[in-house]
């Protein structure tokens, strides 16, 4: 048996006119949080269903703490806590009604945890679902997908519909599952919010897993929108010249650039002027797509 | 017609709780539960056998009392076994709509699947039992073990052959559920 908490292989789903995911491979060691980004469509979610056993694997295999997805899915189960996208159930049932009977099916009586993080995530569990926002419907599916705290949580674009607020102490729920040894395996479209819970990502575009990577590097290679404005005019031909500026554009004492690497160089430059305002913001998932992976593309395709 | 409109009770109950939950994507949170695929068209199947048994004896006792209180001479006996009769056949269709909810994901495709087989076995033993030239009608379709029990009484022999054939639906939907996709 495996000791990863996931393991594919090769694994390739494909039905019908949709792509779903192509030769997959990828380890999730236990106790790690794995990011996984990508577009809408990409094939994120076709991956968590393939590991949660609804799908049958065209090719290849799945492995969830040694259990295989497809054959042991009983087993999978017991260890993992999903958050499917979109989460819905029973819409007359209330948040309550839907947690005990997720509890019935576990036979796990405890709902005291359920409790606290009602509580934290201060989600409305005594209203029918169908009288619920999306966040509100969100809320009560992270419920039903951590109480029981299992060892492995499954987390499909889980804080759609969350207040800043609510994903801040999303975020805090999942350190702490982290701290008590659960395994993440979270997907988004949010850089950001990967960037804050995971320390590894695979980026899948287009049903293939194109990279795994550190997100530190991720991060640091990652392009940049800079907007520096000094108090005189500012030569943009020095930060031309810097390694991975893209589209620098002066305007008497403003400057505009991309920049896809390092920021050290850049605020070194900038430091030599009196600045007035200085900006860099982080670009789109599908900005890291093109300014990182865009030469890849002819490998992929 | 009362068969045709019990009949329908089970086949919309397969059709909710199967292809309707994976539709509305419930099933993913109970598929998300250590719960063996099987016991799905299983439990659907005991629930709606429930339902049907409620529904049924419900049936003969407002009957039968509606008849009391006109003054129309109705043995309770004969009620309870007409209306028993009622339920291998709407069980026979029920667990057929299992086998079509294990395959297609639309609601309403399994409803107009196994409700139309339901229809149209109806009609197919109405025309053979009226028209004479065509009488082997009536003898292929589920209806054939349907008789007459406010009559005559359960037949045990017709009763047992339409309970066989629901469990076996029954029994044959677990497999094609287990090797089903379950879509987002």
């Amino acid at each position: 048996m495996s000791e990863d908490a996931i393991v594919c292989e090769r694994l390739t789903k494909r039905y019908g006119k949709h792509r779903g995911i192509e030769d997959i491979d990828l380890r999730v060691h236990p106790g790690e949080a794995f990011g996984f980004l990508g577009p809408n469509g990409a094939g994120k979610s076709t991956t968590i269903r393939a590991l949660m056993g609804f799908l049958r694997p065209t090719s290849g295999r799945a492995e969830v703490f040694g259990f295989d997805c497809w054959r042991q899915s009983v087993e999978v189960a017991k260890h993992v806590g999903n958050l499917p996208g979109d989460f819905t159930y029973d819409e007359q049932l209330t948040g309550w009604e839907v947690v005990r009977h997720v509890a019935r099916l576990r036979r796990h009586d405890d709902l005291a945890f359920a409790r606290e993080l009602a509580e934290r995530l201060e989600a409305d569990m005594d209203r029918p679902l169908r009288h619920l926002s999306r966040g509100n419907h969100q809320k009560v599916g992270l419920v039903q997908a951590m109480f029981h705290q299992p060892r492995l949580l499954l987390l499909d674009e889980p804080t759609g519909g969350l207040d800043p607020l609510m994903r801040e102490t999303f975020l805090d729920l999942v350190a702490e599952a982290r701290a008590d040894g659960a395994t993440v395996f979270l997907s988004s479209h949010n850089l950001e919010e990967v960037h804050r819970v995971c320390e590894r990502v695979g980026i899948i575009r287009d049903a293939r897993l194109i990279a795994t990577e550190d997100i530190g590097d991720l991060i640091r290679r990652a392009l940049r929108h800079v907007r520096i404005t000094a108090a005189a005019p500012i030569d943009p031909a020095p930060f031309a010249a810097l390694e991975g500026a893209q589209d620098v554009h002066g305007d008497g004492t403003t400057l505009t650039l991309r920049l896809a690497g390092e920021v050290d160089a850049l605020v070194k430059l900038a430091a030599q002027h009196e600045i007035v305002d200085l900006e860099i913001g982080r670009a789109s998932l599908e900005e890291v797509f093109l300014s990182f992976y865009g030469r890849t593309e002819n490998h992929v395709a | 017609m009362v068969p045709l409109a019990v009949g329908f009770y089970p086949i919309l109950a397969a059709a909710r709780a199967i292809a309707g939950a994976e539709q509305n994507r419930s099933l993913d949170v109970i598929l998300s539960q250590p719960v063996p695929r099987w016991h799905l068209p299983v439990a659907t199947f005991a629930a709606f056998t429930i339902g049907l048994l409620e529904m049924v004896l419900l049936f003969a006792l407002i009957t039968w009392a509606s008849a009391v209180a006109f003054g129309v001479d109705l043995d309770l006996g004969d009620m309870l076994a007409g209306s028993l009769n009622l339920l291998p056949l709407s069980l026979i269709y029920g667990a057929l709509a299992l086998i079509v909810s294990a395959v297609v994901r639309q609601p309403s495709l399994v409803t107009g699947i196994a409700g139309g087989a339901l229809v149209l076995g109806y009609l197919t033993d109405a025309v053979g039992k009226i028209a004479a030239d065509v009488d082997w009608m009536a003898d292929i379709t589920p209806f054939r073990f349907y008789g007459s029990a406010i009559e005559n009484g359960l037949d045990a022999a017709d009763v047992g052959v339409l309970l066989a054939g629901a469990v076996l639906f029954c029994v044959i939907s677990i497999p094609v559920f287990a090797r089903k996709d379950i879509r987002a």
